[in-house]
């Protein structure tokens, strides 16, 4: 039951904020713009006025696309800018996550000035527990992978059978992946734990947070799984509809990047519930 | 007391040719196919534990010339995989398709040993075998050996020898050897050459045609039978290119099967223990698979993609002759032995899990079994012409596979990404860093380079396809069966398949493409240049009525504006030849009232315009329309709009948005 009044409230809550989702929506958006506008130009002058391309819009066609890549020089170019972006948004979210937990916390409506002042307020501490979970991650990676190559190494000269070694992999996967969920659980409270209590020792507020989840987890694991939902919903949502309406023509394909957006707004908007419902369970 | 003994001679004489494989074999085929200038009598048996086989052989060869040959050359290939000092190591660097053995473990290693030769009941000819060279002068490559005779062999004679052997089998990383308890028992006995009469393929004089063993090359051996007898622990399941006559139980853990093939030019068999059969008719054909327990649910690829080669083959080819196939699924760890042929013999390659979407069983099986026909039946020398095989077989695969499954997604159709295997054989060719590097017509391991595999199979495969669409599809059939019906259990070189094309070319389109197709081959098989056709550029003018004074019986009179409700353009489209490939070549036009007008340009010049003056506009022009010249190496410049579709652009960044949107989105679960 806590679980589903918090994930409730947290929605009631992240709803409320409806600007701010829609806020960082739109710092996703205009960024992602600056990489496709000039890779919009670099397709324009690639396809030029070469007839061939049009195979590619009623669907994916090999001969087409690698006889374009082939004469597309600036997809190099392209991905570096894409790569630096992401790494750029990186930083934003961090940002942007103390200004989502400041709103939250002081039950303040939403206005850019608050929102901004939480961002910076906690930059310097989100960026810090960044550091510090990406240190974590490596390790968690080193701890999972580095035994598994040994094995599937090992393995891979006495195995019969390569489904033996897929497993190896799959149960090495399903290990991450476990590790991964409580080390996200753990970023979240630990900055929800900042903020709340406007902690500044942000390595001992790690440590606060990984006993909150493991004496919560009944609670926290079902709750952060639960908030998976809905974005996996849309995700199969936007699938179906993909198939259905198709990316053939300039109708098909403005409808589809109506619905692109909405996908991606909704995704927004699932991380600052995620935020909100969080929020209300360590609150209680 | 002599009856006694008379008996007890008669008995062990009787054992002893049963040891010596002289067990009655029921003839495969009522008459022979081919000229069958070699027999092989063989008696093996397999040391699973120490990878050894002991070998005792009666090879009979008859001299097919008019020479008398006085020297006998052998292949010894296992001794490939002796030393590095091999020529195949040299040149290989000990790796083979991206698999290797550990040059640290002595058993990983392989070789074969000839412990005695003699004529039976004549000379010894153990101590006169000698290491050759003939292809790099490697004097440490003891691939090839040479025996010289006291008594040469006559023309027409038959020579029989007793050879002793014993094989080491290597660490499977190049198609033959041993994996665990899999084998993949291949190139491992002592095999006579090739001697080829004056007149045969190349040959200006007799001469052996015996080559060492090369990492870039397969093989070329006599039509020949034979009758094989192997030993082997009871455990084992075993496959071959032979058909199986009879087992015997040993009663000492063993068991021997007889085997006898016939017109094959090379023999190959596999044992583990691990096998699961599955076994499928396909007319007078019955196709025995050896599958991993792993991969058996997957035998009906196998089976359905060798029941759907055996059917296009017959009904474009020929029918397959033999009663039998064995097809081989080796085990993960042992996947160098994939992708390999022996006419009746073939190694596919499969994975557990394998999505049927991706379909590289089916390409494998089907690419394999083509060879059954191309270095199979059309025993050309794949050392000296690779594309003659691997050439002709991938334009067969593409075929077969295109038809079989959609030409658009025949190799790839899984979760939205679609590739057809004459496309991806395409790409392999025009996508080359440098198509430029060799001509096909080379010896298979001079291609010093680099390119040996892009060129020889799907090079080949692309410039096959082009003459096929070139000349069509029902000449192109007609040809192939004529080269299939004129040369089937012989050995054919390049020359024998042009002059085919050039006699049913002539016969179906007269001098429509010249008075022969040489000019065809020079370019795409004995050359090295690249075909790219281009349209350049669209122009339209108004034609704008003349103006002025004009003289008309003396007098100046002011010419009047023409007024006229239709606009006439004079219109060019202008093409390049951009390569240095001449090829005819199609090109389409469309006006703006929606004529189109289809020329044929003989894609001889560096440029060329067509010319138009039209109540219409040019809109778009294409060269080669319906993708015949698939050498062409660049498509894009094909065509060309004055209209273009700006959607196909803003579809592709609008995916690329949303694409790095939520990208951004699922790093920042980190921040």
């Amino acid at each position: 039951m806590k679980v589903i009044n918090s994930y409730i409230s947290g929605f009631k809550m992240s709803f409320r904020a409806m600007k701010m989702a829609f806020l960082i929506y739109c710092i996703n958006l205009i960024l992602a713009l600056l990489v496709v506008f000039p890779m919009l130009n670099f397709l324009k002058e690639g396809f030029g006025y070469s007839m061939l391309p049009d195979a590619l819009l009623k669907g994916f066609d090999f001969t087409s696309l690698t006889e374009f890549l082939r004469s597309f020089k600036g997809l190099a170019t392209i991905i570096a800018q894409a790569r630096w972006l992401i790494f750029f948004y990186l930083i934003v979210s961090i940002f942007m996550s103390g200004g989502i937990l400041f709103i939250f916390n002081s039950n303040e409506k939403f206005s850019i000035k608050a929102f901004l002042n939480g961002c910076v307020h906690y930059f310097f501490r989100f960026i810090k527990l960044f550091l510090y979970m990406l240190v974590f991650n490596l390790l968690i990676a080193v701890v999972v992978y580095l035994p598994m190559s040994l094995i599937v190494s090992s393995a891979s000269d006495t195995v019969a059978s390569e489904a033996s070694l897929f497993y190896i992999v799959l149960v090495s996967v399903i290990i991450h992946l476990i590790l991964l969920i409580i080390l996200q659980m753990v970023t979240y409270y630990t900055k929800i734990c900042i903020v709340s209590e406007d902690s500044r020792k942000v390595f001992r507020t790690i440590f606060c947070s990984l006993k909150f989840v493991f004496k919560n987890f009944a609670s926290a694991l079902p709750l952060f799984l639960l908030q998976l939902i809905v974005p996996l919903l849309l995700l199969v949502i936007l699938f179906v509809l993909n198939r259905a309406i198709g990316m053939t023509s300039g109708f098909t394909i403005l409808i589809m990047f109506f619905i692109q957006q909405g996908f991606i707004f909704s995704r927004v908007f699932s991380r600052v519930w995620m935020f909100g419902s969080q929020y209300n369970l360590y609150s209680k | 007391m002599k009856t006694v003994f008379k008996n007890i001679c008669l008995l062990i004489g009787l054992l002893m040719s049963i040891n010596q494989v002289s067990i009655a074999q029921a003839d495969i085929f009522s008459k022979p196919n081919s000229e069958r200038i070699t027999s092989y009598d063989m008696s093996v048996k397999l040391n699973p534990d120490k990878r050894l086989i002991d070998g005792d052989m009666i090879l009979h060869w008859r001299n097919p010339s008019t020479d008398l040959v006085s020297e006998l050359q052998f292949h010894l290939y296992l001794n490939a995989f002796k030393n590095t000092k091999s020529t195949f190591m040299h040149e290989s660097g000990g790796s083979h398709r991206g698999f290797s053995l550990d040059e640290s473990k002595m058993e990983e290693w392989g070789y074969i040993d000839v412990l005695s030769m003699k004529v039976v009941g004549g000379e010894v000819l153990t101590s006169k075998i000698v290491f050759i060279h003939p292809d790099d002068n490697n004097p440490d490559d003891q691939t090839v050996i040479s025996v010289m005779l006291e008594k040469p062999v006559k023309p027409n004679e038959e020579i029989q020898l007793e050879i002793k052997f014993v094989s080491k089998l290597p660490k499977i990383f190049a198609r033959t050897g041993y994996s665990d308890d899999f084998f993949l028992v291949g190139q491992w006995f002592p095999k006579i050459g090739v001697y080829e009469p004056k007149g045969q393929r190349y040959a200006i004089k007799g001469q052996w045609n015996c080559h060492q063993f090369h990492a870039n090359s397969e093989f070329y051996s006599n039509f020949s039978v034979y009758n094989v007898n192997i030993t082997l622990p009871n455990k084992f399941e075993v496959g071959s290119g032979g058909l199986l006559q009879s087992v015997k139980d040993n009663g000492d853990g063993t068991k021997t099967l007889n085997y006898r093939a016939e017109d094959i030019v090379d023999f190959a068999w596999t044992a583990s223990p691990r096998f699961q059969i599955a076994e499928s008719q396909y007319k007078h054909v019955k196709i025995k698979v050896l599958l991993q327990p792993e991969h058996f649910s997957q035998a009906d690829r196998h089976i359905n993609s060798a029941i759907i080669a055996l059917k296009y083959f017959e009904e474009h080819l020929g029918e397959y002759p033999y009663p039998y196939l064995t097809i081989v699924d080796p085990p993960f760890r042992g996947m160098g032995a994939g992708g390999m042929e022996y006419t009746t013999f073939i190694t596919a390659d499969c994975l557990w899990g394998m999505p049927y979407g991706l379909r590289f069983t089916e390409m494998v099986t089907i690419h394999e079994f083509g060879h059954a026909y191309f270095m199979g039946i059309l025993a050309s020398n794949e050392f000296e012409k690779p594309w003659l095989d691997e050439g002709f077989n991938s334009y067969f695969e593409t075929r077969i596979m295109d038809y079989a499954y959609g030409d658009k997604s025949s190799l790839v159709d899984f979760l939205g990404l679609k590739m057809g295997d004459g496309e991806n054989t395409r790409n392999g060719y025009v996508a080359m860093r440098n198509p430029k590097i060799a001509e096909n017509f080379r010896y298979s391991w001079d291609y010093k380079h680099g390119g040996y595999g892009n060129l020889s199979y799907m090079k080949a495969s692309t410039w096959m396809n082009t003459l096929d669409n070139l000349v069509g599809r029902e000449t192109m059939d007609e040809i192939v069966k004529t080269y299939y019906n004129r040369w089937k259990f012989k050995h054919p070189c390049a020359t024998d398949f042009i002059a085919i094309v050039n006699e049913v070319v002539a016969k179906n389109h007269g001098n429509k493409f010249g008075e022969n197709m040489n000019w065809y081959f020079d370019q795409v098989l004995y050359g090295t240049n690249t075909c790219d056709y281009m349209v350049a550029s669209i122009e339209n003018n108004e034609v704008i009525s003349d103006k002025g004074i004009v003289d008309v019986n003396g007098q100046k009179v002011m010419l009047k504006d023409s007024v006229s409700k239709t606009k006439i353009y004079k219109s060019k489209v202008v093409l390049n030849r951009l390569g240095e490939i001449c090829l005819p070549i199609d090109v389409l036009i469309k006006f703006d009232n929606g004529d189109e007008v289809h020329e044929i340009w003989d894609g001889k010049a560096r440029s060329f315009d067509f010319s138009y003056q039209k109540p219409a506009k040019i809109v778009w022009a294409k060269v080669d329309p319906e993708n015949k010249i698939l050498m062409d190496v660049n498509l894009m410049n094909n065509s060309l709009t004055l209209e273009p579709k700006k959607s196909t652009a803003w579809k592709f960044a609008l995916k690329f948005l949303f694409m790095l949107q939520n990208l951004m989105q699922s790093f920042s679960i980190f921040s």
